[in-house]
C-alpha cells in the first residue's frame, strides 16, 4: 500500500486568505495571490439545516474591489490547458485538449526541481535544466525578483514540450518569469503558453516554496475539479519528497 | 521516490459539466451534481493576452438552473470542516477547526472502503430503526420498507486513523444510515481521520431541525471530532479492493469553510 511514511509533504500553492462577508455584515479582508487575484465569499444561512455556507465572488458590481463579481479558475495556484483558454489564437494545432479530457494520471508524477537562483534576469536555456528526464513534470523556481526573475526562453519552452516531452510545467511565481511576449502579433505571441498547451502539457501556476524542496526529484500532484468545459481550475499542488 | 506506480487512478469525483454562458451570446448547457446542484459559468476574454477563461457565477439575478448570481462551495465534490460552518451552532465544541487549520495528510493517506450493499433495506418494526419519514412525516412507520442501521460489525475493515470511505447501491429512504452510536464509534474507536460518503447511498444528514444541540447530530459529531467530511462522491462501489490509497485535498484559501476538490483513489492493480 502506498503509505507517506518517510516522506514530507510540502505546499507549493499560494495561499490565499479570504475576503469575508459575515452575517453580521462585517467584512474581513482577505489576501491576493501575486497577480492580485482574490478569492471572495459571503456567508449565508442554509434554511435547510442551519449551517453557513458561503457564496463564492461577489455580485456583479458590488464590490469596487473586484467589479466583475464572479471568480475565474485562474484565482492562486491553478492548472490549465488549451481548450476553451488559448485555442482562440491563430496557428495552434488540431488536437488541443481541455482539462476535463485528460486522464486523471497526467496531473501527478515523478518531477525534478529547477532551482534556479544563479540565473540572474537571463534567459533559462536547456543547458540550465540538466536534470530534467524525458517525461518529467518540470517545477522551477528562484528566489530572484524583479529584474533578476530568469525567464523561460521560447526555444527552452519547445525543447521541453517537443523533445523532452515534459508532462507538466509547474513554475514558481515570482521568482520565474514563464511567459514573454504577450502583446506580439500572433502566432509570435506567447511562446511558452503555445508550446504547452499546443502539446497537451498542463500549466500549474503560480506555485511557492519550491525553494523548500531539499531534493533533486519528488513526487508532484495537483489535480484539477472534475468540472467539463473549465479551461482552468484551482488546485492544491503538493509536493512529496523523502524526509 | 514515493510513487503511485503500480496504483489505478479511480475517480470518485462526480462529472459536473459546466453551463456557460460564451462571449459570442451562446449557451451551453450543463448538467447538475448528485444533490442536483448545478455550475454556471461566465466566459470573458482577458485583454492581457487575448486568452479566454470563465467566471463561476450566474448572470445577476440568476437564469433558469440557478436562482441567483454566485454558487456555494458546496456545488460538487467538496470537503467541510467544523469552522465557519457550524461552528455558530450552540453546543459545538469550542476547538473545532477549520479546513485550512489541518494538516494536508488529514486528506490523503489509506482508506477503508465500506460498501454497504449487504445492508439490503427492511420493513421496519417500530419508528427508531429509521431517522427519517416520507413526504411530510417525521418518521417512519411499522411496516415501511427503510434502509438498515450502520452498525461497527458492517464496518469490520476499518482500521485505527483511517479515512473511511462509505457508499451502498441504495437511493432515499432505503440508503443504510450512520446512528449516532455507531459514528461514536468511529470517533472514539476507529479514531478515523477523515470521512467521505458516496451520494446516494449512505443516510447521514438527519434531524435537521430539532433545537440545538440535537440537531444535525452526525455532522455535529464528525465535524466538532475535528472530522472532516467529503462528499458527495462516486464510484467508490466500482472499488475492487477493500484498502484503498486516498487523495481529495482543499484548495488552499484561509477562511473557506468548505472547498471544491478532486477527490480520487488510488488502488493496487
Amino acid at each position: 500500500m502506498i503509505s507517506l511514511k518517510g516522506h514530507k509533504v510540502v505546499d507549493l500553492t499560494w495561499e490565499l486568505v479570504s475576503r469575508v462577508t459575515r452575517m453580521d455584515q462585517t467584512i474581513e479582508e482577505g489576501v491576493r495571490d501575486v497577480y492580485n487575484m482574490p478569492w471572495i465569499v459571503e456567508e449565508s444561512y442554509n434554511e435547510k439545516d442551519g449551517t453557513i455556507e458561503q457564496l463564492v465572488a461577489c455580485n456583479e458590481g458590488t464590490f469596487a474591489g473586484w467589479q466583475v463579481g464572479g471568480v475565474s479558475g485562474h484565482m492562486g495556484s491553478h492548472i490549465q490547458l488549451g481548450v476553451r483558454h488559448n485555442d482562440n489564437w491563430s496557428g495552434l494545432p488540431d488536437g488541443m485538449k481541455g482539462l476535463w479530457e485528460m486522464p486523471i494520471d497526467a496531473y501527478y508524477g515523478e518531477a525534478c526541481v529547477c532551482q534556479l537562483d544563479h540565473l540572474k534576469g537571463e534567459p533559462i536555456l536547456k543547458e540550465h535544466l540538466s536534470n530534467v528526464k524525458e517525461g518529467d513534470i518540470v517545477i522551477m523556481g528562484s528566489t530572484n525578483r524583479g529584474k533578476d526573475v530568469p525567464w523561460i526562453d521560447g526555444d527552452t519552452a519547445y525543447w521541453l514540450a517537443e523533445e523532452m516531452k515534459i508532462k507538466m510545467l509547474c513554475p514558481g511565481v515570482p521568482g520565474i518569469g514563464w511567459e514573454t511576449k504577450a502583446k506580439e502579433p500572433e502566432p509570435e505571441n506567447c511562446p511558452t503558453h503555445r508550446a504547452m498547451t499546443g502539446n497537451n502539457i498542463p500549466i500549474t501556476y503560480p506555485l511557492v516554496n519550491i525553494e523548500k524542496l531539499t531534493k533533486d526529484r519528488c513526487f508532484f500532484m495537483s489535480l484539477p475539479l472534475n468540472v467539463g468545459r473549465m479551461e482552468g481550475t484551482w488546485v492544491r499542488a503538493i509536493a512529496i519528497e523523502e524526509e | 521516490m514515493f510513487s503511485f506506480d503500480g496504483y489505478k487512478p479511480v475517480d470518485l469525483s462526480p462529472h459536473v459539466e459546466a453551463r456557460i454562458y460564451r462571449v459570442d451570446g451562446s449557451v451551453e448547457e450543463g448538467t447538475n451534481d448528485p444533490y442536483g446542484k448545478p455550475w454556471v459559468m461566465k466566459e470573458g476574454r482577458f485583454v492581457g493576452d487575448n486568452s479566454l477563461y470563465t467566471l463561476y457565477a450566474a448572470p445577476p439575478g440568476g437564469d433558469e438552473v440557478w436562482h441567483q448570481e454566485r454558487m456555494t462551495s458546496h456545488h460538487g465534490c467538496h470537503v467541510q470542516g467544523g469552522k465557519g460552518h457550524i461552528s455558530h451552532w450552540a453546543g459545538v465544541s469550542e476547538d473545532m477547526k477549520g479546513l485550512w487549520e489541518f494538516p494536508l495528510e488529514t486528506f490523503m493517506g489509506e482508506a477503508a472502503v465500506c460498501n454497504l450493499k449487504d445492508l439490503a433495506p427492511q420493513a421496519i418494526k417500530n419508528p427508531s430503526e429509521y431517522p427519517l419519514g416520507e413526504g411530510v412525516s417525521l418518521l417512519s412507520k411499522e411496516g415501511d420498507v427503510r434502509g438498515q442501521e450502520i452498525k461497527p460489525e458492517h464496518l469490520g475493515n476499518i482500521q485505527e486513523g483511517d479515512i473511511v470511505l462509505m457508499t451502498s447501491p441504495y437511493t432515499g429512504l432505503e440508503q443504510p444510515w450512520l446512528s449516532k452510536s455507531t459514528c461514536e464509534w468511529l470517533i472514539n474507536d476507529r479514531k478515523i481521520k477523515m470521512i467521505g460518503f458516496g451520494v446516494p447511498g449512505i443516510e447521514w444528514q438527519y434531524d435537521l431541525k430539532l433545537a440545538a444541540p440535537d440537531n444535525s447530530p452526525i455532522r455535529r459529531m464528525l465535524l466538532g471530532a475535528n472530522i472532516p467530511v467529503a462528499h458527495p462522491l462516486v464510484n467508490i462501489e466500482t472499488l475492487t479492493k477493500d484498502r484503498v490509497f486516498y487523495v481529495g485535498t482543499p484548495l488552499n484559501f484561509v477562511k473557506s469553510e468548505a472547498s471544491f476538490i478532486r477527490a480520487i483513489a488510488l488502488q493496487e492493480e
